[in-house]
C-alpha cells in the first residue's frame, strides 16, 4: 500500500514539474513577439542566409560546414529555396501540392505529395525526409509559437550591431538547445542572426546563420508559377530516402 | 469503497507504466544515437513526433556518413540497418533501368535531405 501511494505522489510531481512557468523576461518576450508578428504580416518575402554549422563525428571531432541560401516565401502555401554548399547546389520547391528537391549538379530530383500549408509541409519534410531546414523556425506562419514551445528561460542581453544594423540580442534556453536571436531595431524587426547550440550533444556543436536582404515580396519572382517545379532537360527522377530505408528486399531489383 | 481503491491503484500503475515505457524508449535512442553521426540542430523547435531526437540537416552532411541510417523513428526499426552509401559514383558506371551498374555493383540514386546519394542495392540475376 505504501509503495502505491509513493507511486501516486511521484506521478503528481512529474506532472507539476511539467507545468512550471518558464522564466521569460517580459521585454525579451515582447521583442520576439514583435518580430514574429512582423514576419507573419509580411505574407510574401525573400531573404538571403549565410550559415555555418558543426557536425560531430563519432570521435567527437567537430567539422564546420557552411552554406548559403536564398529563400522565397509566399504564405500560406508556397516556398522556394536555392541552397549552395561547397560542391552542392540544390533547389527546393513547394507549391501547395508537391514538394520537390532538385540536385542541380547531379541533375536529379525527388518529388512527394505535400500537405496544403507551408507549416504542415515543413513538419512533413522533417518527419518523412529527415530534412530540418536551418532556420526554418522563422518561416512558420507564427514563428513565436514554435520558438517558445520549448523555451524555459529567455532574456534581453542588450543592443548589438550586426552587419551595420542596430539590433536587440535575445538569449533563450530550452531542454535540448540554447538559442540566441538578434532582431533588427526600428520599424522592421526582422531577424539578423540566429544561433543554436545543441547542448546535449558531446562537443556542443553550434549552428549560426546571418540573414540579409529581407524584402517584401513583389513582382514576377512571386508569381505562383515561380513556385511550381518543372524538370530541367535530361533530369532524372529519383526517390527520397525515407526514414529507416535500407537496401532490403523492397529495393532489391529483379531482372 | 474497496473497489474504487483498486481502480485507482490500477490507474496509477497504468500511468507509471506509460512514463517508464517512454523513458526506456529514450534510453534506447540515446544508446543508438551514440553510434550515429551527430549534427548540430538548425531549429530550436522539436518535430511534431515525440520520439524524434535528432535531425539530419537540410544540407546533409558530407564525409561523416557512417552507412548508418540514424533515422529517428522507433528504435527497433532502424538499429542494425547498414548500407553502403556514396556521394558520387566511380567513373565508367552504366545506366541500368534507373540504377547504376558500376563493375557489377549496383547503386540506386536517392535524395537524402537535399543531397543526392547513391545506395548500394542487390540485383538478382
Amino acid at each position: 500500500m505504501l509503495s502505491v501511494s509513493y507511486g501516486k505522489t511521484e506521478t503528481l510531481n512529474l506532472f507539476s514539474a511539467k507545468i512550471q512557468t518558464p522564466k521569460i523576461d517580459k521585454q525579451a518576450d515582447k521583442i520576439l513577439k514583435q518580430m514574429s508578428d512582423h514576419l507573419t504580416a509580411m505574407q510574401q518575402f525573400s531573404y538571403k542566409s549565410q550559415g555555418s554549422y558543426e557536425v560531430v563525428d563519432k570521435d567527437k571531432k567537430k567539422e564546420q560546414l557552411t552554406y548559403s541560401s536564398e529563400v522565397f516565401v509566399k504564405r500560406p502555401n508556397k516556398l522556394r529555396v536555392n541552397a549552395k554548399n561547397n560542391n552542392r547546389d540544390a533547389a527546393v520547391y513547394y507549391d501547395g501540392k508537391q514538394f520537390t528537391v532538385l540536385g542541380k549538379n547531379a541533375n536529379m530530383y525527388a518529388v512527394a505529395e505535400a500537405p496544403p500549408t507551408l507549416d504542415a509541409a515543413l513538419d512533413s519534410a522533417r518527419d518523412r525526409f529527415q530534412m530540418d531546414p536551418p532556420g526554418a523556425d522563422l518561416i512558420y506562419s507564427n514563428p513565436y509559437k514554435g520558438l517558445m514551445e520549448e523555451a524555459t528561460q529567455g532574456q534581453l542581453v542588450g543592443e548589438e550591431v550586426i552587419n551595420g544594423k542596430a539590433s536587440n540580442h535575445l538569449a533563450f534556453k530550452s531542454k535540448e538547445v540554447d538559442w540566441d536571436i538578434w532582431i533588427q531595431k526600428g520599424s522592421s524587426p526582422v531577424p539578423l542572426r540566429y544561433k543554436i547550440i545543441s547542448k546535449n550533444i558531446p562537443a556542443r556543436p553550434e549552428f549560426i546563420v546571418n540573414f540579409t536582404d529581407w524584402k517584401q515580396g513583389t513582382g514576377p519572382d512571386f508569381a505562383d508559377q515561380q513556385f511550381v517545379f518543372s524538370p530541367p532537360a535530361n533530369s532524372k527522377k529519383i526517390p527520397f530516402m525515407r526514414l529507416g530505408d535500407a537496401p532490403t528486399a523492397s529495393n532489391t531489383k529483379k531482372k | 469503497m474497496k473497489r474504487y481503491k483498486k481502480f485507482a491503484i490500477l490507474l496509477a500503475a497504468f500511468f507509471l507504466m506509460l512514463l517508464a515505457a517512454e523513458e526506456i524508449l529514450l534510453l534506447a535512442q540515446g544508446i543508438r544515437n551514440q553510434r550515429a553521426r551527430m549534427d548540430v540542430r538548425g531549429t530550436s523547435r522539436r518535430t511534431a513526433r515525440r520520439v524524434n531526437r535528432r535531425h539530419d540537416y537540410w544540407n546533409g552532411s558530407r564525409g561523416t556518413y557512417g552507412g548508418y541510417y540514424a533515422a529517428p523513428v522507433a528504435a527497433a526499426a532502424v538499429v542494425g540497418a547498414t548500407a553502403a552509401a556514396v556521394y558520387s559514383l566511380p567513373s565508367g558506371c552504366t545506366d541500368y533501368n534507373g540504377y547504376y551498374n558500376c563493375g557489377g555493383t549496383y547503386y540506386q540514386p536517392q535524395m537524402q535531405g537535399n543531397e543526392v546519394v547513391y545506395i548500394q542495392v542487390e540485383i538478382d540475376d
